[in-house]
């Protein structure tokens, strides 16, 4: 089984179901299969062959799904690029991906013209919104291509997606996914299509992204209605999901936090919403706790992963969301909301090891490994980075350090690159954020490593207080100091108006360092 | 065709359910007998 017989299998089961809905545009099933195979045809007439790299720069709209299945029923590869990356950054992912045919939204249009001529002229750089002079337009490929069914000698093991993931020092990384691995996740995971069941997944997570690509995947195989919209915007989401009834989001944990803060929150319908499931980035636990409350009838999940993994590895399901049970059991419960990233997928091993890469006993903290059919087999062209992080028997090390409790519950402790090593002894960023997280002045906190001539490293909070709010560096080491062991309080703290984060919400621990690492 | 891509079939003496990722010609068993058409 592979991705294209996603679509095939939801196109026969409810062919007339609202598939991709697009600010008022909508397309069924079978309308989205046509078209994709009316692309598949044109991109075939432009010499498009099995293995072959398909770039696409745009935001998410129905051309972007509809161009990876068109790409999928070839066999080619589809390269999803970061529409927010620097000009140097894309010009290498694409070169580096030898991307035959760019699909390009007009807005980028200029910025890739200017920094690869090559797509100055010729047919390899297809419009996707607009008609453009000299460019061959996305409509017009589909409209004069046939419809007919077309399939690919496709093999499951075969590459489908090449996926550039940034790494904190160097160039992004290519990470090849394959079919098997996509469709390993959906049998485990998702319910297939039923013309009993109608679910609405408003995507708002980019397709660049690999949780973006594994929940339009899933949305596929499940049947799901999937309402895309460009970007993220509070209200726009709010309305969104009311409007449209949608039943299931993925938000990153910054997206939720504006959501549930907005001053409008209690204006809008949000009652259709069922499940909320965040990742990306770790969740502070104050933002979780006030979303349990503010959306009482969502369940919610906790997804953790890596675009080496192909997506989510492990969850904190929403049965670890509800705080009921006994006194213990809620202490738990608790605690793993604090920092929990849940157990391993059924088709996921997890194991933590130490520097030698012994597997610890339980709470022991260490690197955590993956293995499974989803893991990635290498970067795309580089022998040396995927020596440095598969090791000889399969296993991928994510760079995250954490521990595994009684239950099979692993918790983070931090990337490896951002631990602060104090005298000898570990300080979890995470654990100092989520105390600086809970003081009633602070909107948002990272904690990173500045050189001490003692200790090595001593931890600084970065802070950025609410609104109105007033606090100063003495109040706030104090406040830690009851609330964590004496070698883990921060020793200096240092206000900022925002903290410097990717399009997913991720704090630069790295630009941080270097705007605010210095003693 | 007997079997189409997203038929479902349903075994009537244990419950188990089948999706038609590739269609063919032959018949669906389970449990020695002919498998249901879910509808």
């Amino acid at each position: 089984m592979n991705t294209n017989d996603f679509l095939s299998i939801a196109t026969a089961i409810c062919p007339d179901r609202d598939f991709l809905v697009f600010e008022g545009q909508r397309r069924s099933f079978a309308e989205t299969n046509e078209r994709v195979n009316r692309l598949a045809h044109a991109l075939r007439e432009l010499g498009i062959q099995q293995g072959d790299r398909i770039g696409m720069l745009q935001v998410n709209c129905p051309q972007y799904v509809e161009a990876y299945f068109a790409a999928a029923k070839l066999g080619a590869i589809f390269v999803p690029l970061n529409f927010r990356a620097k000009a140097d950054e894309l010009s290498y992912m694409i070169g580096n991906a030898e991307v035959t045919i760019l699909f390009v939204g007009a807005r980028y249009l200029d910025m890739v013209e200017g920094m690869l001529p090559r797509f100055s002229t010729g047919k390899d750089c297809i419009c996707v919104d607009s008609k453009q002079d000299g460019k061959p337009f996305y409509e017009d490929l589909i409209g004069s291509s046939s419809p007919d069914e077309i399939t690919g000698e496709i093999d499951d093991d075969d590459i489908t997606i090449l996926m550039y993931t940034a790494g904190t020092t160097g160039r992004p990384k290519g990470v090849p996914l394959k079919h098997s691995g996509f469709v390993s996740y959906v049998l485990e995971n998702v319910e297939p299509a039923s013309p009993e069941t109608e679910e609405r997944n408003l995507l708002t997570v980019p397709l660049y992204h690999v949780a973006g690509m594994q929940a339009m995947l899933a949305g596929v195989y499940g049947g799901r209605t999937l309402v895309l919209v460009r970007q993220f915007e509070v209200k726009e989401w709010m309305k969104t999901v009311q409007d449209e009834r949608a039943s299931r989001a993925m938000l990153v944990p910054t997206m939720l936090k504006w959501v549930i803060d907005d001053p409008d929150f209690h204006k809008y319908d949000l009652s259709n919403l069922k499940v909320i499931t965040y990742g990306a980035a770790p969740m502070p636990f104050e933002v979780i706790k006030k979303a349990i409350q503010e959306l009482p009838w969502v369940r919610f999940i906790n997804a953790f992963g890596q675009t080496e993994t192909a997506s989510t590895i492990t969850t904190l399901g929403p049965e670890d969301h509800v705080l009921d049970g006994t006194e213990q059991e809620i202490e738990k419960k608790l605690r793993r909301l604090t920092s929990s990233i849940g157990r391993p997928l059924p088709d996921v091993k997890v194991k933590i090891v130490d520097e030698e890469g012994n597997s610890l006993p339980v709470n022991g903290v260490g690197e955590i490994l993956a293995k499974g059919p989803r893991i990635m087999t290498g970067y795309w062209g580089d022998q040396e980075k995927t020596a440095q992080v598969i090791t000889s028997d399969g296993w991928l090390r994510t760079g995250d350090k954490g521990s595994m409790d009684e239950d099979g519950y692993i918790y983070l402790a931090g990337r490896g690159d951002d631990m602060i090593i104090r005298g000898g002894e570990n300080i979890s960023p995470e654990e100092v954020e989520n105390v600086l997280h809970s003081h009633p002045t602070i909107e948002e906190a990272a904690v990173v490593g500045i050189p001490d001539p003692e200790w090595g490293q001593e931890a600084r909070a970065i802070v950025v207080l609410k609104k109105g709010e007033a606090a100063t560096p003495e109040e706030i080491m104090e406040y830690c100091r009851s609330r964590l062991a004496g070698f883990k309080r921060p020793r200096s703290v240092m206000f900022v108006d925002s903290l410097p984060r990717n399009p997913m919400g991720k704090v630069l621990k790295k630009e941080l360092r270097e705007k605010c690492g210095q003693p | 065709m007997a079997n189409e891509v997203g038929k479902r079939y349903v075994c009537k003496k244990c419950g188990a359910e089948f999706i038609v990722t590739r269609g063919g010609k032959g018949e669906l068993h389970c449990c020695g007998q002919k498998m249901e058409l879910k509808k």
